[in-house]
């Protein structure tokens, strides 16, 4: 770790990444990343399947190692073994399947799972456990055992144990695709709250636009590259692009799309349906044509 | 959550808060232990008889219902009745009554009611164990017996994470199988055929894609464990930590001067 520069972000230089070792005309699931996600962002992922979404998530923590290139987490590298713990305590990762990555039967427990790991000793651990499944209110079902709980409680569990050992960023690979729109929304709320209370940024990978929507910025991803990287009125503005590599805009952006192509003339890439509807009344209220 | 799963994951484990749920689970692994041996050890009726009442007790003052331990205990009746019905008339002593040619000797009596009282005795016991100490609990005095394997390179800590995943996955494993039969039923794949061998064939298109999922479960669980520091080393700290406290030294202490009471009463009874 000597000599390393202080950095506040993941940053990937010119990463490219393979799954099958490399021979001449070897599918990249990954094709020259470069991005920058600094402290305290709230980024979404977008991108069609097989597009290397997971890929890239894995890059961000140190699950895989590019295969040329680098990827330094606050100015670490992930080639680095030496920092392999330095660069997963500070960018925990939350997958899709919550039974696919509860450790223990009881929540406490595995919240505490990487506490322990850590080394970190007992009292502390009670503390700190306790504190984090408050802050996603949860503390009720400390004792619980997960197969109790819904599908959206135990994505929380999942979050509390990444949570617990205060990382700099969340990184979520589809956590909410198996949850139902009311469990959605709760995750989504606690996201926002912990980026904006807590300044931990999140990555969130997401097949759902109105999700990604939320976010102050969106990667979109199409077999292995960044195609787009903006804000996302920015990015909804291109949507005969992004329907060509088979990804769809919230409602909203569509609905005024096509209200556009009838001929009226409202500002693109609109997100929010609250603006949306300050628009249209705008339109309604106006002259009659 | 599903009673066979429930049952599947907690085992028999009944959480009532009882004295004897907090007793170390060290000190109960360590005694069952020992209680097997001395069960196996007793010669007369009178030592099994008496620590079958005392076992009750200890039932009692642990809050399990005596239904609960019937549903351990039914298993071995069948067992014991089979046995039971072949011994009581072969064994050879002097005869009680006599059914045509049967004969009953007061030998086989007692050896019979002997082995149905070591029987119950084993199967309470152990099930005592498994009805007031928690899986996770478990996992704990394990791993503190496995020490020794130290000795020879192995790690208590990692045998004992094997030992607490695989309970883990024993459920999702049971819900994907179910989930798998569902999908192979409605492919009209013959699970109910009156032929054995068609019945056998029909599970095999079930345990190859039941192996493929197993194993991308496996994999998924090593990422989430691995991206939460887990390294497998030996630094790591518990969050159970056990403590031999007064409580645990009273209940030795009691269980020590029950066994040698039995063992006493076993002797003298035998042998006077
Ligand atoms: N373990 C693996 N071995 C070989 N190839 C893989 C592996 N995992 C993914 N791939 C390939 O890498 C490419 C990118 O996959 P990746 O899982 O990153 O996509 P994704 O965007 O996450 O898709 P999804 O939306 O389905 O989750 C795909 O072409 C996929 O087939
Ligand atoms: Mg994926």
């Amino acid at each position: 770790m000597q000599g390393r520069k202080k950095q506040n972000m993941i940053e990937l230089k010119n990463v490219h990444f393979s799954y099958e070792s490399a021979t001449k005309d070897t599918k990249l699931a990954l094709n020259r990343i470069n991005l920058k996600i600094s402290c305290g962002e709230f980024v979404a992922v977008v991108g069609a399947n097989g597009s290397g979404k997971s890929t890239l998530a894995k890059h961000l923590n140190g699950l895989l190692i590019p295969t040329s290139g680098d990827v330094l987490v606050l100015g670490a590298n992930t080639k680095c073994e030496e920092d392999s713990i330095f660069i997963k305590k500070n960018v925990g990762m939350v997958f899709q399947n919550p039974d696919n990555q509860l450790v223990f039967t009881i929540v406490e427990e595995d919240v505490a799972f990487a506490l322990e790991n850590l080394g970190v000793p007992q009292q502390e651990m009670r503390e700190r456990v306790e504190k984090t499944l408050s802050q996603l209110n949860i503390l009720e079902y400390k004792n619980a055992s997960n197969a109790e709980l819904s599908g959206g409680q135990k994505q929380l569990v999942a979050i509390a144990g990444v949570l617990v050992i205060n990382p700099k960023f969340i990184v979520l690979d589809e956590s909410t695709a198996m949850l139902d729109p009311q469990s959605r929304d709760d995750v989504m709320c606690i996201l926002k709250k912990l980026n904006s209370e807590l300044g931990i940024a999140v990555v969130l990978i997401t097949h759902f636009m109105e999700e990604a929507a939320l976010a102050e910025r969106i990667i979109v991803m199409n077999e292995g590259k960044v195609e787009l990287d903006d804000s996302p009125r920015q990015v909804f503005k291109k949507l005969e692009l992004l329907e060509s590599i088979g990804l769809s805009v919230p409602q909203v952006t569509k609905f005024c799309h096509e209200l556009n192509l009838l001929g009226e003339n409202l500002p693109l890439g609109i997100v929010d349906e609250n603006e949306c509807a300050i628009e249209l009344a705008k339109i309604l209220k106006g002259p009659r044509r | 959550m599903n009673p066979i799963l429930q049952e599947v994951t907690l085992g028999n484990f009944l959480q009532t808060n009882s004295v004897v749920h907090k007793i170390d689970p060290r000190l109960k692994l360590g005694s069952v232990f020992v209680y097997t041996i001395l069960i196996c050890m007793f010669r007369g009726i009178y030592a099994l008889l008496l620590t079958f009442v005392a076992l009750l007790a200890v039932y009692k003052g642990a809050k399990i219902p005596l239904k609960a331990l019937w549903k351990n205990l039914k298993v071995i009746v069948p067992i014991i009745t089979i046995a039971a019905m072949v011994n009581i008339f072969l064994i050879p002593g002097s005869v009680v009554f006599e059914i045509w040619f049967l004969k009953v000797t007061k030998e086989g009596l007692i050896f019979t009611l002997m082995m149905f009282f070591r029987a119950s005795c084993l199967v309470s016991g152990t099930a005592l164990l498994t009805f007031t100490t928690s899986p996770g609990s478990l996992v704990d005095a394990l791993e503190y017996f496995a020490r020794p394997v130290r000795m020879f390179g192995g790690s208590p800590n990692e045998i004992a994470m094997a030992i607490s995943i695989a309970i883990r996955f024993v459920p999702t494993l049971f819900t994907e199988l179910g989930k798998i039969i569902a999908a192979q039923k409605s492919r009209v794949a013959p699970f109910d055929s009156p032929k054995l061998r068609e019945r056998l064939r029909a599970y095999l298109p079930v345990i190859v894609p039941l192996f493929h999922i197993t194993s991308k479960r496996a994999e998924d669980l090593a990422c989430a464990m691995e991206s939460r520091c887990y390294a497998g080393n030996n630094k790591r700290t518990k969050f159970r930590i056990l403590r031999f406290g007064t409580l645990d030294f009273v209940a030795l202490v009691l269980m020590l001067v029950c066994a040698v009471g039995t063992f006493w009463v076993d002797r003298w009874r035998l042998y006077s």
